[in-house]
């Protein structure tokens, strides 16, 4: 996480958590600005993966701050601030973390729902520099 | 006293000799091996590179991943990422059944869980009834084959875990 991201106290981590394109994310609070209603990058494009399955009509874009100003990524409601404890708080399997194609996939956050999918914004790719998939 | 009788004896001999040495052939030094299904093909881990067998349980995607890593998993207070291992071997992945499982493998520079169709059994086996692996098999697979070893009949591939992890992360990097 950047600079920024690490504004978490020893005792946990405040983040935004969404739905987008069928899989949960969540950003730290303060690298969110706001919401919008009109439309956003979709995280599927720019993370290269599959869309699961849409939770709801209902799109917003979640304004967040990156490296070079301000993006808008399309999410889905519900969207709620939740603190995360320490122990709720996950770094990257080491075989997942060795991956190269995926640099804005920081951590994992675990809660009742599952997996939270920890963000950070600032390395999410710029539309040319999408990785393209791959199979093995 | 005669002579001539002579050669049941040393037939007899013989043979507790050969009886002796079945004996220390049954003491021979053994491995642990859990021996799993994935599709029709039979393969087996060293034990020791196996922390635990898990029933299966919701894996959850992690973007960026390739194809044939799952996702992870929550496993008490710990995330684990699960490897679809059938594909690693070049194999056709079966779908989801009671006796699906994930092994929890990890060696001294990676731990990961593996999916696997099913685990047949944990055993000890003589380890001179390991043989080396055929020169036919998979290429893809063959830097990772320990050696071949029958069960129940079967043919079971010996796979090392760790040789495994290194060429696969070599594979992906």
């Amino acid at each position: 996480m950047n600079q920024q991201g690490l504004t978490a106290s020893s005792a946990g981590l405040d983040l935004v958590v969404f739905t987008a394109d069928g899989l949960r994310f969540g950003i730290v609070s303060t690298q969110v600005c706001g919401l919008h209603p009109h439309p956003g990058e979709s995280l599927a494009i720019l993370l290269n993966f599959s869309v699961v399955t849409h939770q709801t009509t209902c799109f917003r874009s979640l304004r967040v701050l990156s490296l070079t100003g301000e993006r808008f990524i399309r999410v889905e409601e519900p969207i709620y601030l939740r603190h995360y404890f320490f122990d709720a708080l996950h770094p990257l399997p080491p075989l997942i973390a060795a991956l190269p194609t995926a640099p804005a996939v920081r951590g994992l956050a675990w809660d009742e729902g599952g997996a939270v999918v920890i963000l950070d914004p600032g390395l999410l790719p710029e539309g040319r520099d999408r990785p393209s998939p791959f199979f093995l | 006293m005669s002579h001539a009788p002579i050669s049941p004896l040393n037939d007899l001999l013989a043979l507790r000799v050969q009886a002796k040495k079945a004996v220390i052939e049954l003491d021979a030094a053994t491995v642990k091996l859990v021996i799993f299904a994935l599709n029709d093909m039979l393969y087996a881990f060293h034990g020791h590179y196996i922390v635990e067998i898990l029933p299966y349980r919701e894996i959850f995607f992690v973007p960026g991943c390739p194809a044939s890593i799952a996702g992870v998993i929550y496993l008490r207070g710990d995330i684990e990422s699960v490897l679809r291992l059938a594909m690693v071997v070049g194999t056709e992945e079966q779908p989801l059944t009671r006796h699906t499982a994930i092994l929890l493998g990890r060696t001294p520079q990676m731990q990961s869980g593996l999916r696997v169709d099913r685990v047949l059994e944990v055993m000890d086996i003589p380890e001179n009834q390991i043989q080396p692996p055929l020169a036919t098999f998979n290429e893809k697979i063959l830097p990772w084959v320990d050696g071949v070893f029958t069960y129940t009949g079967q043919m079971v591939i010996l796979l090392d875990l760790s040789r495994l992890f290194q060429g696969y992360q070599a594979g992906i990097s």
